[in-house]
């Protein structure tokens, strides 16, 4: 038990410190930017959790708002922890020191396995905590249901994670067998993340529908969903018996996926090693000179095909974006009736309101896309000790790291053209409006690319463990979705609040994307500057 | 050339560098002892760029790597000691890549990578992936990467270490014949058997301080480098 005890604290301090920042500044001004920005989006849920109670207590039905959450975070714990999985249990650096200790294979699973339910759990409470506040002011705050919202908090991050183990061992398992692996392996990930989008999607319309049968919901999610219905069931109507056969069941589930994937865990990582070693002296190469932003280019390209957890993360807002544009192009009035399906009352028609403001959704489509799936990020930590060989190159840091801009802005336009045209072949755009769309499919990546990297200068991860720990639990990510959001919630007011006041739709696209060209300017003197200073200081 | 002028490098309230001052001429294989945390790698990425220092300067063929960053790498080669190299690349496309940023043209980085790779002997492994290799292997890539485009100044961390000893015997074979063409060598090592009969100059380094500096033959005498080494470190 000790041994266990020193195993998970090696392991939470090395690993799961999230506030780890290798900046020359430690002091409280590092830190401000992150708590503002974790308590700007836990305002944000408050406030869309007390939109969601406007609407369901006068149905007597608030708990549904805390049902749909509970729900909506299950599904994006799920997601990320398939995706994650792969690179928090079968691409870790530290196999071969785990291997050597004299500890059970089992005991290396178990704190691999608790170490994505920490950062799950860190995740989940971002998400759940704004939402219970809201339903503890507006509802009901009694001792009771602080004590099923904390047990709800610390075990509702299990379930997802003991389904998204076994899925993340199969796609390793599956992916292994492949010669381009990783690729594999994310088209795979891609393809479960988006069923699972889907499903969900599906899920809250129905959830939506039953709204106003408000007493049968309670038997209706606990079929759908135990945790949830568990957590509503206590909250309504509290049994400490309840409570503990929830603890009982998330407590077996985790450790019953302990012992089913410990017997085939060991087996998986060793045969993606066999893969990689077998295929010694057989590849072939071809020496070639290239420009050194080309040749720069080429190597980041390298590096975001080679990771999947990279890939995924990057990539997946890209293809909601692509899918997105099609399903409003293809059925812009079945979208209309699933806009309606959340709850948008009235007798707006949501196909004309499409129609007319085709090219106002796209750009705000394109905004998200670019802000949403931040690739740069992450490219600074994921050189790791290697970016010592940068610094020691005949090259100058802005080179090095507008390289890394341009490669995200080449991997990010051909979805966001692809979107484009699909918009463009199904509704009537002008001239001027594909020109201005056009132009800020390649303004919006810059700015997010650009913002992307200086967030990465300034907060570093250089010994990261593996690609997730980067590109999912970093400082760096989490503060560039954070401040992307943050920047989307301000665009998209302002777009709205000047369509409110009769300006017309091509005067408000044309300054909102005069208003990011301005900013993109901005970032990259920025960048010369101060990230070239900041990328002198980094040390690896 | 390289010229290490009042060198000193703090780490917060600590001296990892204290006052560092000596040349490294051209024509010149030159080693640079000391136990470890002694202050080698800072000083060695001091030199290359990777880390800046707090007082004094470094020249390299008489330009300064603080003012002149670009220029001096230009003429320089890093080796480090542990190499991290990019392992998602194929051993041959990490060489080219490092030719690129050195604007090496095809003709010669083509002569080049295929002279060091017979050497070397790691012909038939350039098309695999680094992450493949032994670190023997990847320490090969690294020095054919450095080598390839013919650097003036060549700089190197434990270069010996996980080489085989045919690629030890080999590297110094390269490395006197570089020097024969009056290009420097500077490298850190805890192999003191080879520094001893492989450099003209050593340098001792104890606590961030040089405790010792001039040829082979004036700071050993008639003992061994490694008695005068342990007795320094006393």
């Amino acid at each position: 038990m000790g041994r266990l005890v020193s195993l998970l604290k090696a392991c939470m301090t090395e690993d799961m410190n999230l506030f780890q920042i290798r900046s020359k500044k430690r002091g409280a001004s590092s830190k401000v930017l992150p708590v503002f920005l974790v308590l700007v989006i836990g305002f944000s849920i408050w406030s869309y959790a007390n939109m969601l109670l406007d609407t369901l207590l006068p149905l007597n039905a608030g708990f549904v708002m805390l049902t749909m959450c509970v729900l909506v975070t299950s599904v994006l714990t799920l997601i990320e922890g398939v995706y994650k999985s792969g690179s928090l249990l079968f691409n870790c650096k530290d196999d071969d020191l785990m291997l050597s200790l004299p500890i059970k294979r089992s005991t290396v699973l178990f704190v691999r396995i608790f170490k994505l339910y920490v950062f799950e759990l860190l995740y989940n409470a971002l998400f759940l905590v704004p939402a219970m506040i809201a339903y503890a002011m507006r509802v009901e705050l009694s001792a009771t249901f602080v004590v099923s919202s904390i047990a709800a908090v610390i075990l509702l991050p299990v379930i997802p994670i003991v389904i998204a183990c076994p899925l993340g061992a199969i796609i390793s398992s599956l992916s292994s067998r492949f010669r381009a692996k990783n690729i594999a392996q994310t088209v795979i990930i891609t393809l479960f993340a988006l069923g699972a989008l889907y499903a969900s999607w599906n899920l809250e319309g129905i959830l939506s529908k039953i709204a106003s049968h408000a007493t049968s919901i309670n038997d209706f999610i606990t079929k759908v969903y135990y945790p949830a219905g568990a957590y509503v069931s206590m909250v309504t109507d509290f049994k400490v018996v309840d409570l503990l056969i929830f603890a009982l069941v998330n407590m077996g589930a985790f450790l019953l996926v302990c012992l089913v994937l410990g017997s085939v865990y060991f087996r998986i990582n060793s045969r993606a090693k066999i893969v990689r070693t077998s295929a010694r002296g057989k590849g072939k190469y071809k020496i070639k000179a290239h420009s050194v932003t080309a040749a720069l280019m080429k190597k980041e390209l390298k590096k975001f095909v080679n990771s999947p957890v990279f890939m995924v993360n990057a990539g997946f807002s890209l293809v909601l974006f692509v899918v997105g544009c099609v399903v409003l192009a293809v059925n812009s009035t079945d979208t209309a009736t699933v806009l309606q399906s959340y709850g948008v009352e009235g007798t707006i028609d949501f196909g004309q309101m499409i129609r007319t403001y085709a090219p106002m959704i796209l750009l705000g489509l394109l905004l998200m896309a670019a802000l949403m799936g931040s690739i740069t990020s992450s490219m600074i930590s994921l050189e790791g000790r290697s970016f010592n060989i940068l610094k020691s190159l005949p090259v100058k840091p802005y080179t090095v790291i507008m390289s890394k801009v341009l490669t995200a802005v080449v991997i990010m336009l051909p979805f966001l053209i692809a979107g484009d045209i699909v918009m463009f072949v199904k509704f009537d755009f002008s001239l001027l409006e594909i020109l201005m769309i056009l132009v800020a499919t390649v303004v919006f990546p810059v700015v997010a690319e650009t913002i992307g990297i200086i967030i990465n200068l300034k907060y570093p991860k250089m010994d990261a463990k593996n690609d997730a720990e980067v590109v999912k639990q970093s400082m760096s990510s989490m503060v560039a979705v954070f401040l992307g959001m943050a920047l989307l919630a301000v665009s998209a007011f302002l777009m709205i609040k000047a369509l409110n006041m009769n300006i017309p739709m091509d005067v408000i696209m044309a300054a909102m994307i005069g208003v990011y060209a301005l900013m993109a300017a901005g970032l990259m003197v920025y960048a010369r500057h101060k990230g070239t200073k900041m990328f002198n200081e980094i040390t690896a | 050339m390289i010229e290490i002028k009042n060198v000193t490098k703090k780490y917060g309230d600590k001296k990892a560098l204290k006052d560092i001052t000596f040349n490294v001429e051209d024509g010149e294989i030159f080693a640079f002892i000391g136990h470890n945390g002694a202050g080698k790698t800072t000083l060695i990425k001091a030199i290359t760029g990777i880390h800046d220092f707090d007082e004094g300067d470094i020249l390299i063929n008489g330009k300064s790597i603080k003012t002149a960053p670009i220029a001096c790498k230009k003429e320089m080669a890093y080796v480090p000691d542990n190499p991290e190299l990019y392992e998602n690349m194929k051993a041959a496309d990490f060489i080219n890549f490092i030719c690129d940023m050195y604007e090496v043209p095809q003709d010669v980085r083509e002569k080049n990578i295929k002279k060091y790779a017979q050497i070397f002997e790691i012909e038939q492994n350039l098309g695999d992936e680094i992450s493949s290799f032994s670190h023997g292997m990847k320490q090969k890539v690294a020095l054919i990467a450095a080598l390839a485009h013919d650097p003036k100044v060549l700089i190197m961390d434990e270069p010996f270490v996980g080489l085989d000893p045919k690629a030890v015997f080999d590297m110094k074979e390269v490395m006197k014949k570089m020097v024969k063409e009056g290009k420097t060598i500077f490298f850190s090592t805890h192999i003191l058997d080879v520094a001893e009969k492989l450099c003209t100059r050593v340098a001792i380094i104890k606590k961030g301080e040089l405790i010792k500096v001039g040829s082979m033959r004036a700071v050993k005498g008639d003992k061994s480098l490694e008695k005068i080494f342990l007795e320094l470190e006393k």
